[in-house]
Parts: C-alpha cells; sequence; structure tokens
C-alpha cells in the first residue's frame, strides 16, 4: 500500500454516510422552517419533502466526495500522516468551503423548492394557505430562516466531513492493526524456518562425517557420540516451536553439543559456564541462542593446541555474556552473518532490551538480555 | 609415494590417512599435521624426508 494515498470510502459508505446525515439534519430543517404546524397540508408536502430527502443525500454524497478530493490535494502536499484532517488549517479550510457550498446549495435548494412548490399548485390544485401575518414580518421570518438554514446546513457538512474523516481513520487503523499483527506472525515463522534450516544441514553432515571416522577407532565413544548427538536433536526438534527456555536447560543442551564439539576439537574448545545456579532457574532465554553462538565462535576463530578457543558464558545484571579472544581465521569463510542477525531479530520481538554485539580489545562479546 | 596431511582436526586426518591406506597400502604418511606454521617448520627440517604430495584440506 502506498503510504502517501488516504484510503478511500467506497462509494456505498458514502451513500450511507449521506444518509445518516440527512435522517438526523432533514427533520431539524423541516421543523425550523415551518412556523406554524397548524398552516400545513402534510399529505400535500409529502412529495416535496421526498424532493428534498433525495435532493439533500445527493449532496452529501457529493461533499463527502469532494472533501476525498481536498484531503488526497493535502496528503500528496504534506506526505503521510492520516490524521491530517484533524489539523486547524485543514479544518478552518474545510470550515470556508463549507460555508460557502452551504450557501450556494440553499439559494439553489430555495429556487427549486419554489419551483416544485408553484409546480404543484399550478398542476395539482396544492393550496397554500394565507397566512395572517404581514407582510413586513414575513420577509423578516424568510430571513432569518434563510440564515438558519445556511448555518445548519454547515453543521450538518461539518459534521459529515469528521464522520467521514471518523471512519477513514478508524479503517487505517484497523488495517495497520492487522498489518502488524500479520506481520509478527510472519516473522516469527520464518525466523523459526531459517533457524532449522541453519542449524541442521550442517550440524548434521558435520556430525556423521565425525561419526564415520570414531566409529572405527572407537566404538564406545561412538555409542556415546550417537546417544548425545540423539539428544540434542531431540532438544533441537523440541525447542524449535518455543518462544523461550529456562537458561539452566539451554546450558544442559549446550553441554551436550560442546560434547560433540569436542570430539573433533579436543581440547583446541574450551567452554566455560560462569553462571551461578540460582540464576539458571531464574532467567529465561531465546531456545538455541547459545549454541548458535558456539557455533559462530567456532566457525570464525582459528584454535590450536596452543591458542584453544575459549568460550565464556557469564551472568551480570539482566543479561548473558557470551565473550570469546578473537583469533580469525587466516581466510575467513565468508560470513552471511545469518545467525548472529537472527539472534537480534527473535529478541526483537520478544523484548524491548536489545543484543549487544561488541568487538574490541580482541574480544568479541554478545550480550543476550534476559526474559524474565 | 610419501604424503603429508595436513588437518586439524585429527578424526579427520586419521580417516583421510585410512582411505588412502585402502587405495594404496604403500603409501606412506610421513605425518599428520595440525597447522599451517606446524607444517612450513616441519618442511624447514633437513632431516625429515621431503614429501611427494601433501594433503591440505583448508577453506
Amino acid at each position: 500500500m502506498n503510504p502517501a494515498r488516504i484510503n478511500h470510502l467506497k462509494s456505498l459508505q458514502k451513500w450511507q454516510l449521506a444518509l445518516s446525515v440527512v435522517v438526523i439534519y432533514l427533520p431539524i430543517r423541516v421543523y425550523i422552517n415551518i412556523n406554524d404546524f397548524s398552516e400545513i397540508e402534510f399529505s400535500q408536502r409529502i412529495p416535496l419533502w421526498m424532493m428534498e430527502i433525495g435532493v439533500n443525500v445527493v449532496f452529501f454524497f457529493f461533499w463527502i466526495s469532494i472533501l476525498e478530493w481536498i484531503q488526497q490535494q493535502l496528503f500528496d502536499w504534506f506526505g503521510q500522516g492520516f490524521l491530517i484532517e484533524f489539523k486547524i488549517p485543514t479544518q478552518i479550510a474545510t470550515f470556508i468551503i463549507a460555508c460557502g457550498l452551504a450557501v450556494l446549495f440553499n439559494m439553489g435548494f430555495r429556487n427549486l423548492w419554489s419551483i416544485a412548490e408553484s409546480t404543484l399548485e399550478n398542476q395539482f390544485g396544492l393550496t397554500r394557505k394565507q397566512s395572517e401575518v404581514s407582510a413586513a414580518t414575513q420577509r423578516m421570518n424568510r430571513q432569518q430562516k434563510t440564515k438558519t438554514n445556511a448555518g445548519l446546513t454547515v453543521m450538518a457538512m461539518l459534521s459529515a466531513f469528521y464522520l467521514a474523516s471518523n471512519r477513514r481513520a478508524y479503517r487505517q487503523l484497523e488495517e495497520v492493526q492487522l498489518k502488524a499483527e500479520r506481520l509478527e506472525k510472519e516473522n516469527i515463522k520464518a525466523q523459526l524456518t531459517a533457524l532449522k534450516n541453519q542449524i541442521s544441514p550442517h550440524f548434521l553432515f558435520n556430525n556423521l562425517s565425525i561419526l564415520s571416522s570414531l566409529v572405527e577407532t572407537d566404538p564406545k565413544l561412538s555409542v556415546e557420540f550417537i546417544n548425545r548427538l540423539s539428544k540434542a536433536y531431540r532438544y533441537i526438534l523440541d525447542q524449535s516451536d518455543n518462544e523461550r527456555i529456562n537458561l539452566k536447560t539451554e546450558l544442559e543442551f549446550v553441554e551436550t553439543y560442546t560434547f560433540l564439539l569436542k570430539i573433533r576439537f579436543e581440547d583446541k574448545l574450551r567452554i566455560v559456564v560462569d553462571i551461578p545456579e540460582a540464576d539458571k532457574l531464574r532467567y529465561s532465554i531465546v531456545p538455541l541462542t547459545l549454541q548458535m553462538l558456539v557455533e559462530n565462535a567456532v566457525k570464525h576463530n582459528r584454535m590450536s593446541d596452543e591458542q584453544p578457543l575459549v568460550v565464556y558464558f557469564q551472568s551480570r545484571e539482566n543479561y548473558l555474556a557470551v565473550v570469546n579472544w578473537v583469533q580469525p581465521r587466516p581466510k575467513n569463510e565468508s560470513s552471511t552473518g545469518l545467525g548472529l542477525q537472527n539472534i537480534i531479530n527473535r529478541y526483537k520481538l520478544l523484548t524491548e532490551k536489545p543484543v549487544l554485539v561488541t568487538e574490541k580489545d580482541e574480544s568479541f562479546i554478545v550480550k543476550i538480555p534476559f526474559l524474565s | 609415494m610419501n604424503v603429508l596431511i595436513v588437518e586439524d582436526e585429527k578424526l579427520t586426518a586419521l580417516r583421510l590417512e585410512r582411505l588412502l591406506h585402502q587405495y594404496d597400502p604403500t603409501i606412506r604418511v610421513l605425518a599428520q599435521i595440525p597447522s599451517v606454521a606446524k607444517t612450513i617448520q616441519w618442511l624447514r627440517e633437513a632431516y625429515n624426508t621431503q614429501p611427494d604430495l601433501i594433503f591440505w584440506i583448508f577453506i
């Protein structure tokens, strides 16, 4: 949707609005315009009133259409902001235009009315009872009526303006809300899918390749390896639908994951968890966050027996810090940065607190906010 | 034939050696070396037999 376009009302909605204004406006108008109810032959007036209803509904429909056009112009000049119609200059402009149109309408309508009245008189013998009041009073009455009618029409026009604005704003709000909800759902879905796809193929391929080496050299360790691998997979499958997980559970998974990695890297990789037991139970995080960070560290850093890669997990106030010394691989794999971005995006949906990534003094720190 | 295996993951190095021997049992693996620096050092040592082929699995 182009944001600079206003949310146009449908034709049917405009008719409805026009009708709902006329339903209130017209009885008042008729009431004001009749001096003495005893003078009136109601049955003879009905055709005239029908005409009045028709003309008024058309007029208000026309007015709402004009409003839409004016608002579109304003949007084009001032850009978006769908409440622009509630700004004071817009309101003043609308008021002035409404006044002009109301005067024109009432002049036109008065002519139309007298033509219709005299036609009825001539052709169908409609009679007007003679009023007993003097000509001067009649003229004064007529002037008064003209003013009242003009004022009333302006009021009705303005209420049509606000009703239309209101309906449009409401519709826009509904749309925005709907879109936000849909977006959020899709985000979560997309990210989970990405996450699953990211972890599965590489993880499986690497581990199977290790297993095929291990199985010949150390059958006993292989059994352990298979058990841990299946445990890790169980966790990944179980958690991929969850938004959050207890820190303790995630750390247990990291241990399993580390076991698998250490078969491959031996003492070149070390994971140090420095988190009080109380914190492990108290806090939650997004599942697979820590695994992804360890995976990242392994992917981007050199490690050897002399210079092992050490990844520290530390709990600080309200966040978990994952720290490692940077020892970049000589020829780094072209990184898509997808893993880290994925973590950042998922946290954005769940908490106000951001995921902070800092790289300074040769250390790489990712701060993961705790989900309380 | 003398070969040298440069590979930092021990299991992978062992596997490669096994595959080589399956193919030709006479292939002699001079050494498995886990890093580039150590490989250069190893090659500079005069008493080491120079390899005919180096397996260097690096990204």
